[in-house]
């Protein structure tokens, strides 16, 4: 969890090219050591299709740039197309596809269940929602497979994106009656009974109510960011504390922390550190601007090594 | 333990109240089967008893329940927990771990038992149900039975005093069924627990309840009290019951009542069986598939003649699924399908689909339009027969043959389990298919639905059309096919006609049959004059 926090902060800060194929690429090296798959020709079909979209879409409508490739007398979507308008998409969708690697990575890695049991035990409700949320996904992938089946045999050969349009109702449909099932199966397993009593819902209150505090500083006197930024920081620590704390519930089979977590956790944290720190102190280095002239982005060997730490996983074991 | 007082409850957004005016008293250690057509509430009132109604699901609630002195409108399903274990149809969609001793454990974690505690609680709970060997076990590795006993299991690892089981055996081949019934009636004796039992499958546990709750189609108490006296009062109270009602015979479960029907069985004259003459429309030579690392369909060789029916029986995860899969060409399957004398192994599914019909299990996944009458449009659209003149006249009159007439605006996975499974029917059947492949059409079909599709495929039968039912309810089977194939573990072990394949093996014998010694009578409608009239509504 530590990996996937780490490494989708960094694909959201980040809009070089070059760490974001470093990223895409360690996130595909620690799917293929979890479920000991070679990445398909699917998965590269995949992510070159989301690369295309966005980068099809701003070359089209964007009228930025000096590099004029072709010019078009073409009414509302005619004009200059031009080199930078090009580039400035394909590194929104390389953006793009770059999160969705890493979400398939860790959706792989981690069960719903993980996640479930490690949610707040004051928070029984949200557990529930996440729940349903969580297992929306691959119930929806299973959804999607029953409907295509259930339309070829009355008849129907799919013909790709047209026919998307038709099973959005009832995949949505079908995903949420499967994710609310789970939900169900959770409230009557007793998940969500734990209630905090009088004085822990206190804190939990003087929490939301510390953070509430440090924001109303932060807007009102912007000046005094440092003191806005502990009292909200203090509230949403007291909160979670108060909240793991406040419930009743316990692991059958912890999981066991191994010298190899250490070591994720680690790198994880030194590369959000990294990236933090850049993005105050020199967000330029992260960044990819090919407006107004294109140009090659910048390549820094630390920065491209600090983000290659995020592979560490693949060469550790397959666990989180 | 548990009161129902004046209970009604209405589900949101809807305006007919799901459970009317429900009274009962059940009390501690009484078995109670609930039974009740499809959507007469049944699943709603074991809601109402663990608590998940009305705060799970919103809606109106007037009366009260009182469980084990907790009122539900003051505690949610969470609170209830510790008290009521619930085990739900369907066990795999509400697994919540991927382990069987994880999942034993969840509740426990949840109810914040220490870890010693849980690992000892887990043990004696796998041991006792016998699941020692499963609890390393992935969930989804599991057959369906095991599934089963893993989600009764799980219910009763905080040693609840209730529990709730919403039809637990209906997923399950007839010897996986009578196995969890009987390790259900051994525990439920042994510990006292008070039990809830939704069911359709009313015969294998008529024996074992103290009392019988009947609901009306409108949601309201029809009959309550002892098995023998309320099933006399059911349309359909199981095939010991209809077969008396058939023959005038006094109805009842007393030994009497079974003696005077096995005289009156034993001396009914059979007509001699008549094999289907017509030709052959679908054969199979050597299908076969093996999935990548795992079961194996080995070569099957099958014939289905016209106006004939197939039954495919086998336990769960026998193959009969992966066969019909592989007939349709949903699967890349081994071996030579011919269809009318011709091979369509090369066929894509759609192309297949113009002469072969094809109803999975569950046919909710099958149905995705806004309307039933729109399902059945577009069925024509896809096979491009929309724009033809009768096509609106066509429409209409399946709707009507498969008394849809009334539904036919409505949205279809709001509709019951036997709207679903005709609504399903019509539209592969609006495209006038030649075969039909049924796979476990009575999944969660109360009786009356399963006695309506079996006369629907007797009248199919008649007017030439050939179908095959994979199933696992011997008495389905028996009611409705000539011939019968079993699998085992995917093999052919048997082949041959219906009533003497499912009386050569005891495992799979009909009710009649366990009563007679015979092989026929085979089932009720050996009994009765199919007169081959429209069926009345669902």
């Amino acid at each position: 969890m530590a990996w996937a926090a780490s490494a989708a902060v960094v694909v959201l800060l980040v809009r070089n090219p070059w760490y974001l194929l470093l990223v895409a690429a360690a996130a595909t090296a620690v799917r293929w050591r979890a479920t000991g798959e070679r990445p398909t020709p699917g998965t590269a079909r995949a992510f070159a299709g989301l690369m295309v979209f966005p980068t099809l879409l701003n070359f089209l409508f964007s009228r930025a740039g000096e590099t004029v490739l072709l010019e078009l007398p073409i009414r509302y979507i005619g004009g200059p197309y031009t080199l930078e308008a090009l580039l400035f998409g394909a590194t929104a969708g390389l953006q793009l596809a770059s999160l969705l690697m890493l979400m398939m990575t860790f959706s792989l890695a981690v069960s719903p269940t993980d996640i479930l049991r490690r949610i707040p035990s004051g928070l029984g409700a949200a557990g529930i929602t996440a729940s349903i949320a969580m297992n929306f996904a691959p119930q929806a992938r299973r959804a999607f497979e029953s409907v295509r089946e259930a339309q070829q045999v009355r008849g129907h050969t799919p013909k790709g994106f047209r026919d998307l349009q038709s099973i959005v109702t009832p995949l949505v449909i079908l995903s949420l009656e499967s994710a609310m099932t789970v939900g169900e199966g959770l409230a009557t397993r007793g998940w969500g009974s734990a209630v905090l009593s009088p004085r822990r819902r206190g804190l939990a209150w003087a929490g939301v109510a510390l953070f509430a505090a440090g924001a109303l500083v932060w807007s009102l006197a912007p000046q005094r960011a440092a003191l806005a930024a502990g009292m909200a920081a203090a509230g949403a620590g007291l909160l979670l504390i108060t909240l793991m704390r406040g419930g009743t519930r316990s692991r059958y089979r912890p999981d066991a922390w191994r010298a190899s977590d250490t070591l994720i956790v680690g790198a994880a944290l030194g590369v959000l550190s990294l990236m933090g720190s850049l993005l105050l102190l020199a967000p330029s280095l992260l960044a990819y601007e090919p407006y107004p002239r294109a140009a090659w982005p910048a390549f820094a060997w630390p920065l491209a090594l600090g983000a290659s730490l995020l592979a560490l996983p693949a060469a550790l074991h397959n666990d989180d | 333990m548990i009161e129902l007082d004046r209970l009604t409850y209405t589900y949101p957004r809807t305006e007919r109240p799901a459970l009317d005016d429900v009274s009962l008293r059940i009390d501690a250690g009484q078995t109670v089967l609930l039974t009740g057509r499809s959507g007469s509430g049944k699943s709603t009132l074991l809601g109402a008893v663990n608590g998940l109604i009305p705060h799970h699901y919103g809606g109106r609630i007037a009366g009260r329940v009182v469980v084990g002195g907790m009122d539900t409108r003051e505690h949610k399903a969470h609170d209830l927990a510790a008290l009521v274990g619930t085990a739900f149809q369907e066990p795999a969609s509400r697994f919540i771990t991927r382990q069987v001793a994880d999942e034993l454990a969840f509740g426990l974690e949840a109810a914040g038992l220490s870890g010693a505690e849980i690992a000892r609680r887990v043990r004696e709970t796998a041991e006792r149900l016998q699941l020692g060997p499963l609890q390393d076990r992935p969930l989804d590795q599991l057959s369906g039975g095991e599934q089963q006993r893993v989600a009764v299991a799980a219910a009763l690892a905080r040693q609840p005093r209730v529990l709730v089981l919403d039809e637990p055996t209906s997923q399950l081949d007839a010897e996986s069924a009578q196995g969890v019934l009987d390790w259900l009636r051994d525990l439920c004796r042994a510990d006292g627990l008070t039990t809830v039992i939704s069911e359709h499958r009313l015969g294998r546990l008529l024996p074992e309840v103290d009392r019988v709750a009947a609901l009306s189609e409108q949601g309201r108490l029809e009959a309550w009290g002892a098995p023998g006296e309320v099933l006399t009062r059911l349309a359909h109270g199981g095939p010991l019951i209809e077969a008396a009602r058939a023959l005038g015979v006094p109805v009842g479960l007393s030994q009497d009542a079974l003696r005077a029907l096995r005289e009156r069985l034993l001396a009914w004259r059979m007509p001699p069986e008549v094999a289907a003459a017509g030709e052959v429309r679908l054969a199979g030579r050597g299908v076969g598939f093996a999935f990548a690392g795992g079961f194996e369909l080995h070569p099957v060789d099958l014939d289905l003649r016209q106006g004939e029916a197939v039954a495919v029986l086998g336990g769960n995860g026998s193959g009969k699924t992966t066969l019909l899969r592989c007939l349709m060409g949903l699967l890349a399957h081994r071996g030579e399908v011919q269809l009318e004398g011709q091979r369509i192994e090369g066929q894509p599914v759609a192309a297949r689909a113009r002469h072969l019909a094809y109803v999975p299990q569950w046919p909710s996944a099958f149905l995705f339009a806004d309307t039933v009458r729109e399902e059945l449009w577009t069925t024509l659209r896809y096979r491009g027969l929309h724009s033809q003149t009768r096509a609106p006249a066509s429409v209409e009159a399946m709707l009507g043959a498969f008394a849809l007439d009334e539904v036919a605006g409505r949205y279809p996975r709001d509709l019951s389990a036997g709207e679903r499974q005709r609504t399903a029917l019509a539209a592969v059947m609006i495209a006038g298919p030649s075969c039909v492949l049924l796979d476990e059409p009575t999944l969660g079909m109360d009786s009356a639905s399963q006695a309506q599709l079996a006369r629907r495929i007797r009248r199919w039968k008649r007017s030439g059309l050939s179908v095959m039912v994979a199933t696992h309810d011997v008495e389905f089977a028996a009611a409705v096919s000539e011939r019968a194939l079993v699998l085992e573990r995917g093999r052919v072990a048997a082949v041959g006609g219906t009533a003497q394949v499912l009386f050569d093996r005891p495992e799979l014998q009909t009710a009649l049959q366990r009563l007679t010694g015979r092989a026929r009578p085979a089932c009720v409608s050996d009994l009765v004059q199919d007169t081959g009239g429209e069926d009345a509504d669902d």
